[in-house]
């Protein structure tokens, strides 16, 4: 068989099998991959938005620490909150004893992975000042909906006041740069999951 | 605001890549459904085999939707990009040597003429041509199937392969002299008209 007889030969053979096609399964299948990658990509990006709060907290607390030293604190005063809050370091977080109703199932110890980024040197004050009594508000979550939490640490941060208003609290314009203290819940996964503002009284 | 119809068929294949790959369900549709065919015929030529066909189809268009960033209009179609995914999958399959021996199972012959006995020649023909190219080596494989089968150019056939155009020409060549030998001798004109359905002379 000489080279063009083959040539027609595949050529008619390529006409005869012009009209075979996938099945509609396999397009059923692709297309929930390309679903399923699709939420796999909307996860990811909620994660790096958590990630980046989380991040700016521990920046916040890192600079409160620079400019303000360490804080101890006297037994808060809330509504729920009845145990009192331990001294922290900048590497440790203030650890909540039993019978403080926060959203998170329970508090743990800080692993490596979620101490603040920034190491500050330890301050010890000369003469310890007694604390004067804290009021606090109540949780803002900052997930929603919010993944399960396993574990998760307290920090005390200080924050400027339009985060107050970014979980709907009213504050005045020209008090929007202001810094307050706020107490942040970090998940182990690294997320800031829930924020309350802290307000020291003055004497 | 007038309506534009996302992934219509007015679109060219590129612009349908990018919006799937921002996510686009309709256009990825639109693009899956206008070239799975090639594809599909592509792996079938080359494995002989639905199933490989269909696995080796699926496959590319989720590899598509992972390297579709990396097309690149100036260094050829959409179609060879699809085929150049195509053949790594094919060529993976036959490596792994997953090609069911497709000669073996029974298959019904689509009744497309008034003659029974020409339907049956036909069918005969093009298995017989189909397990001809099924049995070349793979580098003269895919030159048939992409040039004499699927009807692409020298060029685009080279896109694919990722070799010199004087390559493909001598690949092609070659390939066809070993199909002449495997398909007998002087017989290349009679099995192509009875592919084309040319009727014999009624009893």
């Amino acid at each position: 068989m000489s080279e063009e007889q083959v040539k027609s030969l595949l050529e008619s053979v390529g006409a005869a099998d012009c009209e075979l096609a996938a099945p509609r399964s396999v397009e059923a299948r692709v297309m929930n991959a390309f679903r399923a990658r699709q939420a796999a990509q909307f996860r990811r990006r909620a994660t790096a938005w958590g990630l980046t709060a989380a991040a700016v907290f521990t920046v916040a607390l890192a600079l409160s620490r620079v400019a303000f030293g360490p804080t101890t604190h006297a037994p808060a005063a809330t509504v729920n909150a009845s145990a009192p809050l331990k001294g922290a370091s900048e590497s440790q977080p203030i650890q909540r004893s039993e019978g403080a109703v926060v959203s998170a199932t329970r508090l743990g110890d800080v692993s490596a992975h979620n101490r603040p980024a920034v190491s500050v040197p330890a301050y010890t004050p000369k003469q310890p000042a007694p604390m004067p009594r804290e009021v606090v508000t109540e949780f803002f979550p900052l997930m929603d909906p919010a993944p399960p939490l396993d574990g998760a640490a307290l920090f005390r941060v200080r924050v400027p006041a339009s985060a107050m208003q970014a979980v709907g609290l009213p504050v005045r314009e020209e008090r929007l740069n202001d810094r307050v203290q706020a107490d942040v819940v970090v998940g182990e996964e690294g997320l800031a999951r829930a924020i309350r503002f802290v307000t020291v009284p003055m004497r | 605001m007038a309506n534009v119809k996302v992934g219509s068929m007015l679109e060219d294949d590129h612009q349908l890549l990018k919006r799937a790959a921002d996510g686009d369900e309709a256009s990825f549709t639109t693009l899956y459904r206008r070239r799975q065919a090639q594809v599909y015929r592509f792996a079938f030529h080359m494995t002989g085999s639905e199933s490989a066909a269909e696995d080796a189809t699926q496959e590319t268009f989720l590899a598509l939707l992972k390297s579709g960033a990396r097309f690149e209009p100036g260094r050829g179609s959409v179609v060879s990009f699809l085929y150049g995914i195509a053949r790594n999958q094919v060529l993976r399959i036959i490596e792994k040597g997953r090609l069911e021996d497709w000669n073996a199972a029974a298959e019904e012959i689509p009744n497309q003429g008034p003659d029974a006995l020409d339907d049956m020649t036909r069918h005969e023909t093009i298995l017989a041509v189909r397990s001809a190219v099924v049995s070349l080596p793979p580098q003269f494989r895919e030159v048939i199937v992409l040039c004499d089968l699927e009807g692409e150019s020298y060029e685009d056939a080279a896109a694919v392969v990722g070799c010199p155009i004087g390559t493909i020409r001598s690949r092609l060549s070659r390939g066809r002299e070993m199909l002449g030998r495997k398909l007998g001798p002087g017989r290349g004109e009679n099995k192509a008209r009875s592919i084309s359905g040319i009727a014999r002379s009624a009893p």
